[in-house]
């Protein structure tokens, strides 16, 4: 302890946390989802039966058959081949915004709860932000940035930093008044010391879970943009584009925005309980 | 509590003051000459020279927000681009199709969630505790502008029952009424998850408290317990979330509006972002921050009346 350390403290040990997500059934399944779906991300271009922008007028709104296990839309391209193509994008667009809200939004968290001076500026800021319906304020940003899916990830990405924001704070604030940090600095260690070393390791098990939630709905709120025509621009392959393309064929073939939207629903399912089970893993008292 | 009041008020001031610095900067962070991009690439300069002087955008940034500021203040959001109208006149009936259809959707998603997350919470652990739950949690995660389309699917073209798109008129008219069931129907049903799941678990917590037991204790009758003690603390965080959700309706009702041609707030604003019309696009987004933020105020004074318990200094 002649480094002014102590160790850090509060909150299962990790290996116990571990053992309680890989006995809990469904968060396991939800990883494994993810996991298949990442897998199905990178080998897109070997699994993929056809090129996914290719247009075939000919084989335009086919019905799921054993050619086109999904179907076609109304370009004759095949849908499953979009679907997995379309992977790399959502899940891309999902990791890259809550990237960009949790990056963000803990710095600004973690500065306003160690600093009194920029707390009140930073809190003011996140409340001006947080007058916004997070897809309001994404279509704002989309507004200024003109639609494209790169302006989209960001608009979502900014739309999520509140939240990391808030949750970073509170937690620097609850920490910083522990007996442990009391101990650490009578022990002379500097503040960026105990911020690492005890402020970070025990604010990062709550971030960790929001981040996971956020995905869920970072995916979903990119889809949704792309719906609308303000994310991903024709003829790229996105789920909640592929949706939107399918919305003039509802009646007759409403095959062609189902498997999409299937697609975004099994891997929003799947951060979601992914996410609920890290939170009952790593903060048993948060479970019920 | 006046004082709490007081002060919860002048709160919003600078939340909204904030809110329109970001709407004014909506305008300025547009890569480029926001001027040429309104015109379009080909257009003569003179055109171009005209957006700029008509948007004010050949003033000084200070001078601009203030004169923004001024005239959001006297009620002119400026004038459409496109249709030359006045965003105020142009924002004021789409604004009230929407509250209609956030209303509309916020009343039958509570008159269904309230009573599913009180029997999962009385019959805890039943077979209905944990359909409902795993049914809440799919549909949580159920992308909105599908459901739209699938009630569209089913509703309008299989069954015929119902109108594709479009309003069709008053709420007081049958054909008003008619147009508004498939859009609330599919707004509310994004809500009722997360709804069904708060009413439960604050359930939950209030029936595990002292006073559930004494009330049991002296003999009061179960469905008695439940509504007049329980419920009544229960449904406090419900309160909360109900004001707090309307934040989701109003994104909710971007796409729902969209899906069903509902000619309301959101559907303008995704128009005016595709056809570049800035003034009706600064015009409703701050139009929906105030609503939202004015919401929030309310609920946090309901929260005030409704808790008579929690102090206030």
């Amino acid at each position: 302890m002649a480094d002014g350390s102590l160790p850090a403290a509060s909150g299962p040990p990790r290996a116990d946390a571990w053992r309680r997500l890989r006995r809990d059934g469904t968060s396991m399944a939800g990883a494994g989802c993810l996991l298949a779906l990442v897998l199905v991300a990178c080998l897109a271009p070997v699994l993929a039966p056809y090129d996914p922008i290719k247009v075939a007028m000919r084989e335009r709104l086919q019905g799921p058959s054993a050619r086109h296990l999904l179907g076609t839309d109304q370009f004759g391209r095949d849908i499953l081949s979009r679907i997995m193509y379309g992977a790399r994008i959502s899940l891309a667009v999902g990791l890259i915004a809550v990237g960009i809200g949790l990056g963000v939004g803990a710095t600004l968290g973690l500065v306003a709860g160690f600093s009194r001076r920029l707390d009140y500026p930073i809190v003011a800021l996140m409340d001006v932000l947080l007058s916004f319906p997070q897809i309001l304020l994404a279509i704002a940003i989309v507004a200024a940035l003109g639609p494209g899916i790169f302006n989209a990830m960001i608009a979502v990405g900014i739309g999520a930093v509140p939240g990391f924001t808030r949750l970073a704070r509170s937690s620097m604030l609850s920490i910083r008044e522990r007996d442990y940090v009391e101990s650490a600095r009578a022990l002379g260690a500097t503040s960026a010391r105990i911020v690492a070393r005890h402020v970070l390791p025990n604010a990062l098990a709550p971030l960790i879970v929001v981040a996971t939630l956020s995905l869920a709905g970072a995916i979903l709120a990119a889809a949704i943009l792309s719906f609308l025509g303000l994310g991903a621009q024709p003829p790229m392959a996105e789920w909640g584009a592929m949706a939107a393309d399918g919305r003039g064929f509802i009646a007759q073939h409403p095959h062609i925005a189902t498997f999409p939207s299937l697609a975004i629903f099994v891997v929003v399912l799947a951060s979601n309980l992914l996410g609920d089970g890290l939170r009952d893993a790593l903060d048993p008292r948060l479970d019920e | 509590m006046r004082v709490y009041i007081l002060r919860r008020l002048a709160l919003t001031v600078p939340t909204i003051l904030g809110a329109s610095v970001l709407v004014f900067l909506i305008l300025h962070l547009v890569p480029g000459d926001p001027a040429m991009v309104i015109a379009g690439p080909t257009a003569p300069a003179d055109v171009v020279a005209n957006i700029r002087a008509q948007l004010g955008l050949d003033q000084p940034v200070l001078v601009q927000y203030g004169r923004y500021l001024a005239s959001a203040l006297r009620g002119d959001l400026g004038r459409s681009i496109l249709t030359r109208r006045e965003v105020t006149s142009e924002i004021g009936g789409a604004f009230l199709n929407t509250v209609e259809l956030v209303i509309a959707a916020r009343i039958w998603s509570l008159l269904v969630a309230i009573p599913i997350g009180v029997v999962a919470a009385v019959m805890r652990r039943s077979a209905f505790d944990r359909l409902s739950m795993v049914t809440a949690l799919l549909g949580l995660s159920l992308p909105i502008f599908w459901i739209g389309l699938m009630a569209i699917w089913l509703f309008a073209f299989k069954l015929g029952w119902f109108p594709i798109s479009g309003r069709g008129g008053p709420l007081w008219t049958i054909a008003g009424l008619h147009h508004l069931v498939l859009p609330a129907l599919t707004l509310g049903v994004i809500q009722v998850p997360a709804l069904a799941r708060l009413t439960r678990s604050s359930l939950l917590e209030a029936l595990a408290q002292d006073y559930v037991r004494t009330a049991r204790a002296k003999g009061l009758a179960e469905p008695f317990v439940v509504a007049k003690h329980a419920l009544r603390n229960a449904l406090l965080p419900v309160v909360t979330v109900v004001g707090l959700q309307f934040a989701g309706l109003l994104g909710g009702a971007v796409v729902t509006e969209t899906i069903f041609s509902w000619p309301g707030l959101g559907r303008l604003a995704v128009t005016a972002i595709l056809t570049r019309d800035f003034p009706v696009v600064q015009g409703t987004i701050l139009i929906s921050a105030v609503t939202f933020v004015t919401i929030n105020l309310l609920v946090d004074l309901l929260y005030v009346v409704l808790d008579p318990r929690i102090k206030y200094s």
